[in-house]
């Protein structure tokens, strides 16, 4: 019979190599993060100086702009869609359209935009690069020359988005969400790395939390940080995941996500790789992808950049339930791209992206909570039979949250040397408190939404699951500003 | 040293390192608070002298003086400010002389050689303001430098060095420039006409490189002197079509009458887009000599001429819109529908269309 003690040491012995391996795991990760952290100095910058160049930025508001689309994807927006459209209508861009795609919404969406904009039909006269699911009708407004609505069955934001891609004019296609909040002078900024000669076949901007904000005509007109804990944390989350995260990318060899919410890409590419793959649930990364291994497989020296100045102000789930579905959602729209285009991971053919940012979405991203969770229940058990000391699991416990503050403080340090958008010192109480919790509950929470996408992925759920959305906080002299604007323009 | 002293370690280094950068988050709103207090200073302190010079009741060393007082950058930024203003070349002739003896200045001139693209910028910048004819290698090497911001930048100042060696050289290289740096060089060539026109004319030659009479002849319609005309028209035959379109597409700016012949000619082009752009060149010269061969392009192969040729049938008054309503009427059944969907459109719309 075998005594309890040795027992001990064949369990210890077992699970050490797992818990090396965790060990090590965790160290690389965290040191790439902080990689990431330093290649995304130099980067914010280099684009906080041109972001500050007057000259430059008269130059860029000349008619040396490319004329761009924005493809405006809709399902049941009545309530807000007349005055998202006009916000993009009226962004500060010498020569753009809005295409706006109304997905079968069961709502009044279509007849809110028929009566605010004096719309009527025109021929189906557009040629149809990507197949979509029909399109019902073709509408021009009498008020704006510059708005198309394409009225078809639903066939949800993919398809959408492919629809409004087929009809858009212009070579440049900005792909937003309806409630996304663009800032003014944004496509601008946008613009910018096209008009620098840069090769680019794709751009992403800046995605920044709108709870708790103020918003005048459909913008952002004072930045606040939600003081509530759940969209708190995400303004730290969002901040840490744009600043440094995708910044840093450009030095690695371009980024694997640009958001859909807000991205702007070359049409012809798009049109190349048959627009969005209407099967992805998380269709913005899966395009990204798919237009990285385009442009590797025909040769093409472009790459896919993220620029910090332009920003878009979108609002975050305020309840777990929510926060749940979404994250729920990014994950398994993750999972299904990693294994849909598994040929890129280490494969030299496809250069750093193949060797640097395909694998560390792989395995820094994908496969993370499934580690995560290893890590957490192989230090219980190991506890438990007094595998592990005590101290050491606390210990390393410290560490590990340590080092998630440290990365999320230095998010916020990016942002307060460079942008400075929270201008209030409570704002930066708030957020440096926020960062500071993130750890205890959150990261556990958002790690078992992580975990429930694979399952759900395994038994092939293809579902969205339903967001709703609390609305903007409006300031006090908004709707007699609204009322002005609509007569001036 | 055991895992234990190691992560303990390491966790109280990160707790150190989390407050230092708490410390410094709050010093950086402190120091950002002062320097916002500082420039806000600085400049109003700038601001009554150069305010007092522009109507003339300071001199140029007045404002030297007070720019002197403030940092570099508030001082470049105020200048660049009163530039934007307009103030009359001879007024900053005068400040420049001034300035380019201060010691601040002579330091913002040598960032030139900084690694920093930003650094060069401020190069660039200044030179915009106060360069002159000793800056002219200076502006030469930040007229080649690698960053197109530093490009732009330095093109701003191509107007006060003006020189025909430097023109000559930006001719040269615009081809290769990116878009938006050339966009910008054809507009301060187009403003510096006088030394531009005579080095455009010399390269304005059917032998030179597709690509580069390409860019020339977009910068020769961007300036529309006669002077070019005689030198753009034999383009119009040219081998290379980027060339030949090139062509059509200046030639709508030159209200001459050896251009209607030239586009005429070029309705018979091999390239659709040649055909397009003389079309569109057609109707903006409002040429009805041309409304035969125009209503002819109704029936062209390719929608493009055929809508072009239409809006230029249009914009020519009341035998433009008959030749439309006889074309509706036409074999061609391609020709007809388009003859009957531009006969359709607003008169606003066929402005809106042909200048599209």
């Amino acid at each position: 019979m075998i005594e309890a003690v040795e027992l001990r040491e064949m369990i210890a012995d077992g699970i050490r190599p797992v818990y090396v391996a965790i060990l090590v795991y965790f160290v690389v990760l965290n040191s790439f993060y902080g990689l990431l952290l330093i290649m995304s100095i130099p980067e914010l910058w280099a684009h906080s100086q041109l972001a500050d160049d007057d000259q430059l930025r008269r130059v860029l508001a000349s008619a040396a702009l490319p004329p761009l689309s924005i493809l405006v994807p809709a399902f049941n927006e009545e309530v807000s869609i007349a005055e998202s459209v006009k916000s993009f209508l009226t962004l500060e861009y010498p020569r753009h359209e809005v295409v706006l795609v109304n997905d079968g919404s069961r709502d009044g969406t279509m007849n809110a935009m028929i009566s605010e904009y004096d719309l009527y039909q025109i021929p189906p006269a557009l040629p149809v690069a990507v197949p979509t699911r029909p399109v019902v009708a073709y509408y021009r407004s009498r008020r704006y020359s510059k708005l198309l609505v394409i009225d078809k069955e639903n066939g949800g934001k993919a398809d959408s988005l492919n629809a409004a891609l087929n009809a858009a004019r212009y070579p440049y296609v900005l792909a937003v969400d309806a409630d996304t909040l663009i800032e003014k002078d944004a496509l601008i900024r946008l613009a910018r790395p096209f008009l620098l000669g840069e090769s680019v076949a794709a751009v992403g901007g800046s995605i920044r939390v709108a709870n708790s904000c103020r918003v005048e005509l459909g913008r952002v007109v004072d930045a606040r940080v939600d003081h509530r804990w759940l969209p708190g944390i995400q303004t730290v989350e969002y901040l840490r995941a744009f600043l440094f995260g995708r910044l840093g990318w450009n030095r690695l060899g371009g980024n694997l996500i640009i958001s859909g919410a807000f991205g702007l890409f070359r049409r012809d590419y798009m049109l190349a790789i048959k627009g969005y793959d209407t099967a992805s649930i998380t269709e913005d990364m899966e395009l990204v992808v798919r237009m990285h291994r385009h442009l590797r497989e025909h040769s093409i020296r472009s790459t896919v950049l993220f620029i910090p100045d332009p920003v878009a102000w979108t609002e975050v789930p305020a309840s777990p339930i929510i926060l749940g579905r979404q994250r729920e959602r990014w994950q398994r729209g993750l999972i299904a791209t990693m294994f849909r285009h598994r040929k890129l991971l280490f494969n030299p053919k496809y250069g750093t992206i193949g060797m640097v940012a395909y694998p560390f979405f792989f395995f820094g991203e994908m496969l993370a909570p499934i580690i995560e969770l290893t890590g957490y229940l192989l230090t219980i058990f190991g506890l438990i039979v007094g595998a592990i000391n005590t101290t050491f699991a606390l210990l390393f416990l410290l560490v590990a949250v340590g080092l998630g503050l440290l990365l999320s403080v230095g998010g916020l340090v990016l942002e307060e040397f460079s942008f400075h958008r929270y201008s209030r010192p409570s704002d930066l109480a708030w957020l440096l408190w926020f960062a500071v919790i993130e750890s205890f509950g959150y990261r556990q929470m958002t790690l078992w939404f992580r975990l429930k996408a694979f399952w759900k992925y395994a038994r092939r759920e293809h579902s969205w699951g339903a967001m709703q959305r609390e609305g903007f906080r409006p300031s006090a002299s908004a709707t007699s500003a609204e009322k002005r604007a609509v007569e001036s323009v | 040293m055991t895992a234990e002293f190691f992560l303990a370690f390491f966790a109280v280094s990160e707790g150190l390192v989390v407050v230092l950068i708490v410390v410094l988050l709050i010093a950086n709103r402190l120091r950002q608070k002062i320097r916002a207090q500082r420039a806000s200073g600085a400049a109003s302190s700038v601001a009554e002298p150069m305010r007092r010079w522009l109507v003339g009741m300071a001199s140029a060393n007045e404002v030297a003086v007070a720019l002197r007082l403030v940092d570099p950058e508030t001082a470049l930024d105020e200048l660049l400010r009163v530039v934007a203003s307009r103030v009359p070349s001879t007024q900053l002739d005068e400040l420049a002389l001034v300035l380019h003896e201060e010691a601040w200045v002579r330091d913002v001139m040598e960032r030139e050689h900084s690694r920093l693209w930003w650094r060069r910028l401020d190069a660039a910048r200044i030179l915009s303001v106060i360069g002159g004819a000793e800056d002219r290698d200076r502006l030469r090497r930040l007229l080649a430098d690698r960053h197109p911001a530093v490009q732009s930048a330095a093109t701003s100042a191509l107007g006060r060095v003006a020189d025909a060696g430097i023109i000559a050289l930006v001719l040269d290289e615009i081809p290769r420039k990116s878009f938006v740096v050339r966009f910008y060089q054809i507009h301060a060539l187009r403003d510096l006409w006088h030394l531009t026109i005579p080095a455009l004319v010399e390269r304005l030659q059917p032998a030179a490189q597709p690509r580069m009479l390409e860019a020339w002849v977009n910068l020769a319609e961007a300036i529309a002197d006669p002077a070019c005309l005689a030198r753009v028209l034999p383009l119009a035959s040219h081998g290379s079509a980027e060339v030949r379109l090139a062509a059509a597409r200046a030639l709508k700016k030159y209200f001459h009458t050896d251009t209607i012949p030239a586009l005429q000619a070029l309705m018979a082009d091999t390239d659709w887009r040649v055909r397009g752009q003389a079309a569109r060149g057609l109707g903006a010269l409002s040429a009805r000599d041309a409304i035969p061969q125009l209503s002819e392009a109704l029936g062209d192969r390719i929608w493009w001429v055929r809508f072009r040729s239409g809006l230029a049938l249009a914009q020519l008054g009341e035998p433009g819109r008959k030749a439309l309503r006889e074309a509706r009427e036409m074999d061609d059944r391609y020709g007809r529908d388009m003859a009957a969907m531009i006969s359709g459109l607003s008169e606003g719309g066929i402005v809106e269309l042909a200048e599209a």
